[in-house]
């Protein structure tokens, strides 16, 4: 818990990862963090697509949604644990734009 | 043989300007972008060219390359141009040329002069009793989409619809309705923004629409939603600060969250591309 409150203390957020050895454990929770949400949009929007274009049956929508968004109010749980907004989670590609 | 080293200067060209107006004023001792140097001015026939020397070893194409990825270096000489450019805008009707303009020697710029001869000419003349002012439009894109949200009969019938369904489906149709507030508050900013542009048009003598800047750039907490450029005769100028500021009005009436910021008058650089492949 003591941990927690640390981190939350300590975090500002700058929109980079920050890998400076005395907040390794911020820097790793997010990039971690990062990469899962990037994985959770991905498989979404593949869901979404699959969904619109009618190749899942209406039990398997409705697993597929169920599934989701528990994931998604995961997310938001962990997110609220180390103290992480959408902003954190998005990563700057230069020319590419934004991740998200 | 053996390539020699290089200690002739080159030239690095600041802008074009109507000899006329030169001749009518002259400007003198203003240093130029390498210390060691003051600008001059080339005359060539009707137009010209505001030059200054700059030393090999510092602007030669392969060294330019290295030294402006020196932000110091280069903050230091961007500065410098478009100060020097303020100035001779102050007096003159100025052909504005890019950060970096630089010729081997005077024979190279007279050719490059002979050959646009007509095009620079067309440009003064569209320049001239003219001005160049920026125009951006800022919102809280946040409160458009909560706006949305909660006033737009589609978005209620749709609410209203997906409760009816099942736990996973509903998920789905969730995201659906989120990307079409998105997208409805996105066209009502832009139905704004372009009837802004569409006024300022009318007074405009030319005008171009530039892409709208991240908040790492602009540093605000809103959202740029629109950002042009525009030539306005001089003489009008007056009247569309007028127009600017009755708009800055009814938004803060109506509590929109619609923020203007008009900045100029600016050295001409969005309409002054003297060659035929276009600005940048």
């Amino acid at each position: 818990m003591e941990g927690k409150k640390n981190l939350v203390e300590q975090h500002n957020p700058t929109g980079k990862i920050a890998l400076d050895p005395e907040k390794a454990e911020e820097g790793l929770a997010q990039l971690v963090m990062t990469v899962i949400e990037l994985l959770r949009q991905l498989v979404e929007r593949q869901a979404m697509r699959r969904v619109e274009n009618g190749s899942l049956t209406e039990e398997e929508i409705e697993k597929v949604g169920e599934a989701l968004m528990n994931l998604e109010e995961k997310m938001e749980e962990l997110k609220e644990v180390f103290n992480l907004n959408d902003d954190d989670l998005n990563i700057d590609l230069g020319p590419l734009g934004n991740l998200m | 043989m053996q390539a020699e080293v290089n200690t002739k200067e080159l030239i690095y060209l600041y802008a074009f300007i109507p000899t006329q107006e030169y001749e009518e004023n002259k400007l003198t001792d203003i240093k130029g972008i390498d210390p060691d140097y003051s600008i001059e001015f080339y005359v060539f026939g009707e137009i010209t060219a505001v030059a200054c020397l700059v030393k090999h070893e510092d602007f030669a194409e392969e060294v330019l390359q290295k030294k402006v990825e020196d932000m110091k270096w280069l903050q230091e000489k961007a500065y410098h141009h478009h100060e020097r450019m303020n100035t001779l805008h102050n007096t003159y009707t100025v052909m504005p040329l890019k950060f970096g303009t630089i010729y081997e020697d005077k024979n190279r710029l007279e050719d490059t002069l002979a050959e646009h001869k007509e095009n620079i000419r067309t440009v003064f003349q569209n320049l001239s009793s003219k001005e160049e002012w920026n125009i951006k439009i800022f919102t809280d894109k946040k409160a458009f989409i909560k706006e949305v949200k909660e006033n737009s009969s589609e978005v209620a019938k749709k609410v209203q619809e997906i409760e009816g369904l099942s736990k996973g489906k509903q998920f789905f149709e969730k995201k659906k309705l989120k990307d079409f507030i998105e997208k409805q508050a996105d066209k009502e900013i832009d139905k704004y923004c372009e009837s802004i542009h569409e006024q300022l048009e009318t007074f405009s003598a030319d005008t171009e629409v530039k892409k709208n800047w991240e908040r790492k750039l602009t540093g605000r907490d809103d959202d740029m939603c629109w950002n042009g450029a525009y030539l306005f005769p001089k003489d009008k100028v007056e009247q569309i600060l007028q127009f600017i500021s009755e708009e800055k009005d009814k938004a803060e009436k109506d509590g929109s969250s619609f923020k203007f910021e008009i900045t100029g008058p600016w050295p001409a650089y969005h309409f002054s591309s003297f060659q035929n492949q276009g600005g940048e």
